[in-house]
């Protein structure tokens, strides 16, 4: 069952990491387009 | 400020607020995927039987499977839009083959960490140079490849035919991975579907083969959600980087 549980903890710890990734991009596009605006005031 | 950073401030001041106002589909997508995940995770771990010879360690089968599915699925896609981008050159095809071969990344990672669990349990090693784990290995270092010829220095169309040309011939080991088991003899691997020169599929009992079956539905909506977010960023990070050119521009002259 040990085999069981790592192998499905190493999967979802990818998924996750990936989707932490994606959001992080979201961010710091995010944080991108606010400092553009301001530049633009 | 110059007419062009009027057009690049509006198409990113667009782009933006479709992104926010088009956010139906994604969360349809998210909610159907956490769903078909869960669904998936009661088929693997109460309804189908526990196999007779590995016993519980064949429930890692079920999301090796699917994920190796799914890679391919991705590899396919930036297949066709590396295609259509060499054709067309419309960027959206670039923005397409990309997002898809970083997802297709994401899962070949996945297949080729389950396996060596499942295979210590099974055969007793970690890993063993035969056919399907040494051309899975050789995909994900094709497609990482793809990926590091996208985060170069340089122009972006330079990079995509390049990119685009190395996405269409290292599709030809997908093909490669899944016969590869069929092609050459394998001690390991089993076949599960159709015959091999050595050996001959096993099969799988009908409830393995419907809890197979909704893990696939659940990690192929799972890729999905991911393509959808990966190119609505991407296409994002394409108009933020196009507008600051422009005012840098603006802003020189």
């Amino acid at each position: 069952m040990n085999f069981v549980y790592g192998a499905y903890s190493v999967i979802w710890l990818i998924i996750f990491g990936y989707m932490v990734i994606l959001g992080r991009r979201q961010n710091k596009l995010k944080k991108e387009i606010e400092f553009l605006k301001q530049l633009d005031r | 400020m110059s007419a062009n950073l009027e057009r690049e401030k509006a198409a990113l001041l667009a782009g933006q607020s479709a992104a926010e106002k088009a956010s139906l589909v994604p969360k349809i997508l998210f909610g159907t995927t956490v769903v078909s995940i869960l669904a998936s995770i009661y088929f693997i771990f109460i309804f189908s039987s526990i196999e007779k010879t590995m016993g519980v360690v064949q429930k890692i089968f079920y999301y090796h499977v699917a994920s190796a599915w799914c890679a391919f699925l991705a590899f396919f896609v930036t297949f066709i839009f590396s295609i259509l981008f060499l054709a067309k050159r419309k960027r959206i095809f670039d923005t397409y083959a990309y997002v898809s071969a970083e997802i297709g990344v994401v899962f070949t990672t996945i297949v080729l960490t389950t396996g060596p669990i499942w295979a210590k349990s099974s055969w007793n090693t970690w890993w063993a140079w035969e056919p399907r784990l040494t051309t899975t290995l050789i995909l994900w270092f094709i497609y990482m490849a793809y990926i590091m010829i996208r985060q170069m220095d340089g122009v972006w169309d330079k990079k995509a035919r390049l990119a685009s040309v190395f996405g269409i011939i290292g599709f030809i080991d997908v093909p490669i991975v899944f016969f590869a088991i069929r092609w050459w003899q394998s001690k390991f691997h089993p076949i599960v579907f159709g015959n091999g020169p050595s050996q001959k599929g096993g099969g799988i009992e009908p409830n393995m083969l419907v809890a197979l079956l909704v893990s696939i539905t659940a990690l192929t909506l799972l890729y999905s959600y991911l393509l959808q977010k990966g190119v609505t960023l991407e296409n994002m990070r394409i108009k933020v980087t196009q507008y600051k050119e422009k005012l840098r521009e603006d802003l020189e002259n």
